[in-house]
């Protein structure tokens, strides 16, 4: 069953029968699954090298549509299933049930991403949604609640997120404090590498993944703030596409 | 999909896709890779390759340079690929090869990429002037003397640099040919001919080739297999059997209810619905280059494999010999790009997300001409990523 197409095609393009072209060298089967080949222009530059981390890619908005380009970068990831959640729609033989899956995965570092994926298999849905949270992997600004000592342990400033009508806020809290939050925004705080935070939520925050949605909004905004310390104006620096433009068109002068 | 799903499943088919998926193994396509090659790619092998100069199906009508100029730049274009292609019927397309070529240079594709590419599609019937008839399976076992000399004809002049007919020619020497002034141009000064003109210099062959080389997309063999299921679609299957086998005939009705406001607060995820599904085909055999849809008689005229919902052709025009329509044959995917040998640092790289070939449906006979000129149509990666 696995290989359904009729038994007498083997290579070839074309209608031709037995005609045209061979099969694959069979050697290569070992490293199919290893082997990522970049589809986006984007890809073939990350596997290239000519980007040095995920921050570039930040800098410049670019569209992130390959999970490999992530692994890449930030190895270290770790995902966690926050909910599965089985929904169901009425069809005529029934209900049809489907796995709604929510995985928040971070490096505990600055980086979190959230993903959401339905389907009829819960494995299924957990594979997608871990690529979908790759795929949507934000970064995260910290900062101090006192003096500047140490790392930044804690949200910048107060920021708030909304999602349907959970609400979630976040505070910023002296170092030790822990993260006070309810446990489902605790684990994303968690994975998004804050430490001390204080935080208050409201509306129906039974509804996981809208208030989930609603703290990752929330992380989000920090980046989105403009404090007095980057009030400096900033000088545009070249994209990644142009950069290397000048350094190239020398180069094929020679 | 409309926009009343918003769950961005792929795996949530309606009643006749979901068919249809289970239908399709029938029609699977085939799926092209690039390799090394293992034999060189010359004419009488019939190759499908990409990159390197043409292998001219029809040795002795090669195309003209006219036919292969940029529109927008007016340079002459090199291979992209091309693909043996043959047919069992009509007869006249015995042999059959579809060749697309492409300008190398990306500015001219954001300007204008309608110009900046060209497919030509050239057949010869089982008997032909010019390769001998390929032994029949059913009399391999009689001893039957193929009766057979190819046409002596004077054999058309290749540009060195590109491959098409090499209508002019070093002044200096009279012995190298070039298709056009341009080409001529970049031999003398960055393929070594300044030097090697007219010298009997040992290591001009390795060099001029090495150099001339460089100048069009790196040659592979173009090799296929048709698609089958994937390592997790296999895995897919044997799950849905086995919780077939576990639940038996009990319906999940009673089992799970609906959970009050959760069920209408559906988080949402914009992305394209196409680019979903197009992730989830590639990501079976994610080094595939070519996907070919044309592979039975009398299927049904196949949608190619989009990579984002916009940006589709609003009308393919019919064939300009017979008036035919022309149908989808095969579509060329990025990741062709690794394989070409270009760099795609600089802003105005080459760079596509796919390239639909649509061809005469009926194959009609390309007589009086040898090349029939097709059709291809660009898609773009659509330029959004996660929004949230």
């Amino acid at each position: 069953m696995a290989d359904s197409a009729p038994a007498d095609r083997r290579g070839g393009f074309g209608r031709g029968r037995g005609r045209g072209g061979r099969g694959r060298g069979r050697g290569r089967r070992g490293d199919e699954k290893t082997e990522w080949v970049p589809v986006t222009k984007l890809g073939r530059l990350v596997k290239a090298g000519k980007i040095k981390n995920m921050e570039e890619i930040y800098t410049f908005s670019l569209p992130v549509k390959e999970y490999q380009i992530v692994d890449y970068f930030l190895p270290s990831l770790k995902d966690e299933v926050m909910k599965i959640m089985p929904v169901q729609k009425q069809t005529r033989a029934g209900q049809r049930t489907r796995f709604k899956a929510f995985v928040v995965i971070g490096d505990a570092d600055g980086h979190v991403g959230l993903g959401v994926k339905c389907s009829k298999e819960v494995a299924t849905a957990i594979r997608g949604a871990i690529i979908l949270a790759k795929l949507s992997v934000i970064p995260v600004r910290r900062g101090y609640w006192g003096t500047a000592l140490g790392e930044p342990h804690t949200v910048p400033c107060k920021v708030t997120g909304k999602c349907g009508s959970a609400m979630c806020r976040l505070i910023p809290a002296p170092k030790g404090t822990g993260l006070v939050a309810a446990p489902t925004p605790k684990k994303v705080l968690q994975l998004a590498g804050i430490t001390d935070c204080y935080t208050t939520s409201r509306g129906s925050t039974r509804t996981l993944g809208n208030f989930v949605k609603a703290t990752f909004a929330a992380i989000g905004n920090t980046y989105g703030f403009l404090t007095p310390d980057l009030w400096t104006e900033t000088e545009f620096t070249k994209g990644p596409y142009q950069e290397h433009t000048d350094f190239l068109a020398v180069k094929q002068r020679k | 999909m409309s926009h009343s799903d918003t769950d961005s499943d792929v795996s949530e088919l309606d009643q006749r896709e979901l068919s249809e998926a289970i239908t399709s193994d029938k029609w699977a396509p085939q799926l092209g890779y690039c390799e090394e090659p293992e034999t060189p790619l010359t004419a009488d092998t019939y190759p499908s390759k990409s990159g390197g100069k043409p292998a001219w199906l029809n040795p002795e009508h090669i195309l003209d340079v006219e036919q292969t100029t940029c529109g927008n730049c007016n340079e002459p274009m090199v291979l992209l690929l091309q693909l043996y292609t043959p047919e069992d019927e009509p007869a006249e397309a015995f042999h059959r090869a579809v060749y697309v070529f492409c300008c190398k240079n990306g500015g001219c594709h954001k300007q204008d990429w309608t110009q900046c590419f060209k497919v030509y599609r050239s057949q010869l019937p089982r008997e032909n002037p010019y390769y001998p008839p390929p032994e029949n399976e059913e009399n391999e076992d009689d001893d039957v003397a193929i009766d057979f000399t190819p046409k002596q004809f004077t054999k058309p002049k290749e540009c060195v640099i590109c491959g098409v007919a090499g209508t002019k020619a070093c002044g200096k020497c009279q012995t190298t040919y070039y298709c056009s002034r341009q080409h001529q141009m970049v031999d003398w000064n960055s393929c070594g001919h300044k030097l090697y003109c007219n010298t009997n210099d040992p290591n001009r062959e390795k060099e001029e080739t090495k150099l001339r080389s460089a100048r069009l997309f790196s040659e592979m063999e173009i090799v296929s297999e048709p698609e089958g299921q994937g390592e997790d679609g296999k895995e897919e299957e044997e799950q849905k059997e086995h919780t077939k086998k576990e639940s038996g005939e009990k319906s999940n009705e009673t089992a799970l209810a609906l959970r009050g406001d959760e069920a209408y607060e559906n988080t949402e995820v914009d992305v394209d619905q196409a680019f979903l599904k197009f992730q989830l085909k590639i990501g079976m055999y994610p080094d595939q280059v070519i996907r070919y849809e044309r592979v039975e008689y009398d299927m049904p005229d196949r949608e190619p494999l989009w990579v984002q919902q916009g940006q589709k052709p609003s009308l393919v025009p019919a064939c300009d010999r017979c008036g035919g329509p022309r149908t989808f044959e095969f579509q060329i995917l990025s990741t062709l790009l690794n394989y070409l040998g270009i760099s795609h640092v600089a802003d105005d790289s080459l760079d596509w997300g796919a390239l639909y070939v649509y061809t005469c449906k009926h194959n009609c006979p390309t007589s009086p001409d040898v090349f029939v000129p097709e059709y291809l149509w660009k898609q773009d990666f659509s330029a959004e990523g996660m929004k949230f």
